[in-house]
C-alpha cells in the first residue's frame, strides 16, 4: 500500500468542507484530524512516497520517529482545536484551520526541500486567514504584516534552497553542514521559530486572531520550525545561544504586556527558546528534550490560549487593565487555565515539568552553565507572568463587575480534554517518552533533586510576586518591539511615496489643465480673453465684445473609452482571422 | 484572607527549604558550583523574580512602553 501523505487527508478535508452540509462541518473538523491520526498510527518509520517532478524526485512522505511524534501532536491539537471551536460557523475559517494543520503535517513529512517549501508557503497563506477572520481593522493590518514578514522569510528559504541546489545538486532535506546556503535556510526557519530579532510577527499578530484561530496559530507555525531545525541543524551551537536568549527575551517582554493573549504570545517565544536551545545542544537528549517540550507545549499553550480566548469570548475584553474579579463568574475557565499555567511553569505532576526538565538536563549534561541558568531565569519569568500575574489580574484583583456572556459547551469540553492530556503526561511521562525519536530515554524527571529545585524556584518566585504585588498593576500601554522598525517608518514611507507623491501628481495635473484651459480660451477669442483677465472685464462693453468661450473640459479632447475597446477588439479579430486562414 | 495567604506562603517556603535537609539527595549529573549550595534555587528564584520585575519596569518606563494608540 502506498504511503499517502498524512497531509493529504486534512488538505482534502479542507477542500471538501464547503461542499458538506452546513450542520456537519464542525463535526468534519473532528473527523479529518482523527482520520489523519489513525493514518499516522498505521505508518511505520521508513515508509516513503516519491513522485518524479521535472528532473527531481519529490519525497512527499518520509516517515521516521522524529516526524511521527510531531505528526501525532499536530493531529491531536487539530482535533482539540476542532472541539474547542465546535460552535464556529465561519466555513472559510474552518477550512483555513484544516488547511493550516494539513500543510504543517506536509512540512513534517516532507523529505525534500521543494515539497517542504510548497507546504511551508501554504502554511503561511492559510494561517493568515485565521487572523483576518476576526474582521476588525486591527486584525486586518496585523494579518497583512504577518503575511508580508512570512513571505520575506519564505524568500530567504527559497534563496537558500536554490543556492544549495546549485552548489551541491541536492534537494534532499537532511542535516546541513554549513556554508552560506545553509545559513540562509536556517534564517528562513528561524523566522518561523520566532527567534529574535525575527520574532515580532508572532507577538504582533497572534493576539489579533479569532478566539479559536489563535489556538491553532499557537500550535503549528513555530513547532514546524522547531522540527525543521531539529532535522537540519541539530547541534549548531548558535542555536543553543539563540534559544537561551530567546527564552529570557520572551519573559521580560511578557511582563510588560497588558493584553492577555499577547502575554501568552511572548511566552511562545520564550518556550520555543527552550526547544531551539535543545536542538542547538544537539546531543540525543537535547533533540529528545526539544521534541518532548514541543509536544507538551503545543498542548498546554493551546490550553492557555483556549482559557484566554474563553475570557475574550465571554467579556469581549482581553486587557488586564479592563479585566478582574472573574473567579466567581468563570471558575471553570480559571481551573483549566491554571492547569495550562502549571504545565508551562513546570510544576511537578504537570506536563511542562517532564519536558522542560529534559532540555535543562541536556544543558547540564553539555556543561553549559550559562545556558542552564538562563533557562532557569526564563522559568522564573514564566511562572511570574503566566502562573501568577495574568490569572491574578484576570480572575481576582480589582473586581470590575463584569457580566460574562455564556460560553459554548464545546469550548469547555476542548479545554477539559486538553487539561486531561497535560496532567496525564505529567503524571505518567512514559506516554510521551515512548514516542520520542531517540530511545531509550535516559532521563528521570521525578528525582528528589529535580523536585526540590522546581519547588524552591517556584515558591520563591511566588514570594517575590507577593512582596511587590501592590506595585504590579498592569498598565494600559503597548510595548515597542522589533516590529517598530517596519511599523513606524511605514508611516513616513507612506507619506513620502504615496501621499506626497500623489499630491505632487495632482498638483501638476491641475496646473496643466488650467494652462490648457487658458490657452484654449485665448486661442478662441484673444481680445475677449485679455479683457476678461484684466480689470476691463468689469465694463459692460467689454462683455459685449468678448462672448465667453465654453470652459475647458478635457473629455472633449479625449477618445471615449469605447473607441479604444473597439480598436483592441478589431485587432484581436484580425489576429484570430489571420491565424485561422493563414 | 491576607493572613491565610501569608501563612500558606510561609508553610510552602518552609517545606521547600526544609525538604532539602529531610530527603536524601541524589548525586547531581553535572559539576556546577551551585550544586553545593543548599537552597540555591530558592535564593535564585527570589532574586531573579525581583530583579526581572525591576528590570522590565525600568526598560518599560524609560524606553519601550507607549500609549496604546502609538501606531494609529
Amino acid at each position: 500500500m502506498i504511503s499517502l501523505p498524512p497531509a493529504a487527508i486534512l488538505i482534502l478535508g479542507a477542500g471538501l468542507l464547503p461542499f458538506l452540509p452546513r450542520r456537519t462541518r464542525s463535526a468534519a473538523l473532528l473527523v479529518f484530524p482523527a482520520l489523519a491520526f489513525g493514518w499516522l498510527l498505521y505508518l511505520e518509520p521508513g515508509a516513503s512516497l516519491t513522485i518524479p517532478f521535472l528532473d527531481y524526485e519529490l519525497v512527499l512522505t518520509q516517515v521516521d520517529r522524529l516526524s511521527l511524534v510531531f505528526g501525532y501532536v499536530f493531529t491531536i491539537m487539530a482535533f482539540l482545536g476542532g472541539v474547542y471551536g465546535f460552535h464556529v460557523k465561519d466555513t472559510a475559517e474552518q477550512a483555513a484551520a484544516l488547511l493550516y494543520a494539513g500543510s504543517s503535517l506536509g512540512v513534517v513529512f516532507a523529505g525534500d526541500m521543494f515539497s517542504l517549501l510548497f507546504f511551508w508557503e501554504i502554511m503561511a497563506a492559510s494561517s493568515v486567514y485565521l487572523i483576518w477572520a476576526r474582521r476588525t481593522p486591527a486584525s486586518g493590518r496585523a494579518g497583512m504584516r504577518y503575511i508580508v514578514v512570512h513571505l520575506f522569510g519564505g524568500s530567504l528559504l527559497v534563496a537558500g534552497i536554490v543556492w544549495r541546489l546549485v552548489e551541491t545538486g541536492s534537494i534532499a532535506f537532511e542535516f546541513l553542514e554549513g556554508g552560506a546556503a545553509a545559513y540562509l535556510i536556517m534564517v528562513g526557519f528561524a523566522l518561523n521559530a520566532a527567534v529574535p530579532p525575527l520574532h515580532a510577527w508572532l507577538t504582533d499578530s497572534y493576539p489579533e486572531g479569532t478566539v479559536t484561530g489563535s489556538v491553532y496559530l499557537s500550535a503549528f507555525t513555530t513547532k514546524t520550525a522547531v522540527y525543521v531545525l531539529a532535522r537540519g541543524f541539530a547541534g549548531w551551537e548558535i542555536l543553543m545561544w539563540a534559544g537561551a536568549v530567546m527564552a529570557v527575551y520572551g519573559v521580560v517582554f511578557a511582563f510588560l504586556e497588558n493584553d492577555i493573549r499577547r502575554i501568552l504570545a511572548y511566552h511562545i517565544v520564550s518556550q520555543v527558546g527552550y526547544m531551539v536551545s535543545g536542538v542547538g545542544l544537539g546531543v540525543m537528549v537535547g533533540v529528545n528534550g526539544a521534541t518532548a517540550h514541543a509536544f507538551a507545549h503545543i498542548l498546554y499553550k493551546g490550553l492557555l490560549f483556549m482559557g484566554a480566548g474563553t475570557v475574550l469570548y465571554a467579556t469581549g475584553r482581553s486587557k488586564l487593565t479592563e479585566l478582574g474579579g472573574l473567579a466567581r463568574a468563570m471558575p471553570l475557565a480559571l481551573l483549566f487555565y491554571m492547569i495550562g499555567a502549571f504545565s508551562i511553569s513546570g510544576v511537578p505532576l504537570f506536563s511542562g515539568f517532564v519536558s522542560k526538565g529534559m532540555v535543562v538536563h541536556a544543558a547540564a549534561l553539555g556543561h553549559q552553565g550559562i545556558v542552564f541558568l538562563l533557562m532557569n531565569v526564563a522559568s522564573v519569568g514564566t511562572f511570574l507572568s503566566v502562573g501568577l500575574k495574568l490569572p491574578y489580574f484576570t480572575w481576582f484583583g480589582p473586581d470590575r463587575s463584569l457580566k460574562p456572556a455564556p460560553v459554548p459547551w464545546g469550548m469547555y469540553l476542548g479545554m477539559a480534554l486538553t487539561s486531561g492530556i497535560c496532567i496525564a503526561i505529567g503524571v505518567y511521562p512514559a506516554l510521551l517518552y515512548n514516542a520520542l525519536p531517540y530511545l531509550p530515554v535516559d532521563y528521570h524527571p521525578y528525582t528528589v533533586r529535580h523536585l526540590l529545585e522546581s519547588i524552591q524556584l517556584l515558591t520563591c518566585t511566588g514570594l517575590g510576586f507577593w512582596l511587590v504585588l501592590k506595585k504590579l498593576g498592569a498598565e494600559a500601554t503597548i510595548t515597542l518591539d522589533i516590529d517598530w522598525f517596519y511599523r513606524r517608518p511605514a508611516r513616513l514611507a507612506n507619506s513620502i511615496f504615496v501621499i506626497w507623491l500623489s499630491r505632487l501628481f495632482g498638483g501638476v495635473e491641475g496646473l496643466a489643465y488650467r494652462l490648457v484651459g487658458a490657452s484654449v480660451r485665448l486661442g478662441a477669442n484673444p481680445i475677449g480673453y485679455l479683457f476678461e483677465v484684466t480689470r476691463f472685464a468689469r465694463y459692460p462693453f467689454a462683455r459685449k465684445i468678448s462672448p465667453q468661450p465654453p470652459s475647458f473640459d478635457p473629455d472633449w479632447y479625449r477618445f471615449p473609452v469605447g473607441v479604444m475597446v473597439i480598436i483592441v477588439l478589431s485587432c484581436f479579430a484580425v489576429i484570430i482571422a489571420w491565424n485561422l486562414f493563414a | 484572607m491576607r493572613l491565610l495567604r501569608l501563612m500558606s506562603l510561609a508553610v510552602a517556603l518552609a517545606l521547600a527549604l526544609g525538604l532539602q535537609f529531610l530527603l536524601p539527595l541524589e548525586e547531581a549529573h553535572d559539576d556546577f558550583w551551585w550544586n553545593h549550595i543548599d537552597g540555591f534555587f530558592a535564593l535564585f528564584g527570589l532574586i531573579i523574580c525581583l530583579a526581572m520585575m525591576g528590570f522590565a519596569k525600568l526598560i518599560g518606563h524609560y524606553w519601550l512602553q507607549r500609549e496604546e494608540d502609538y501606531y494609529d
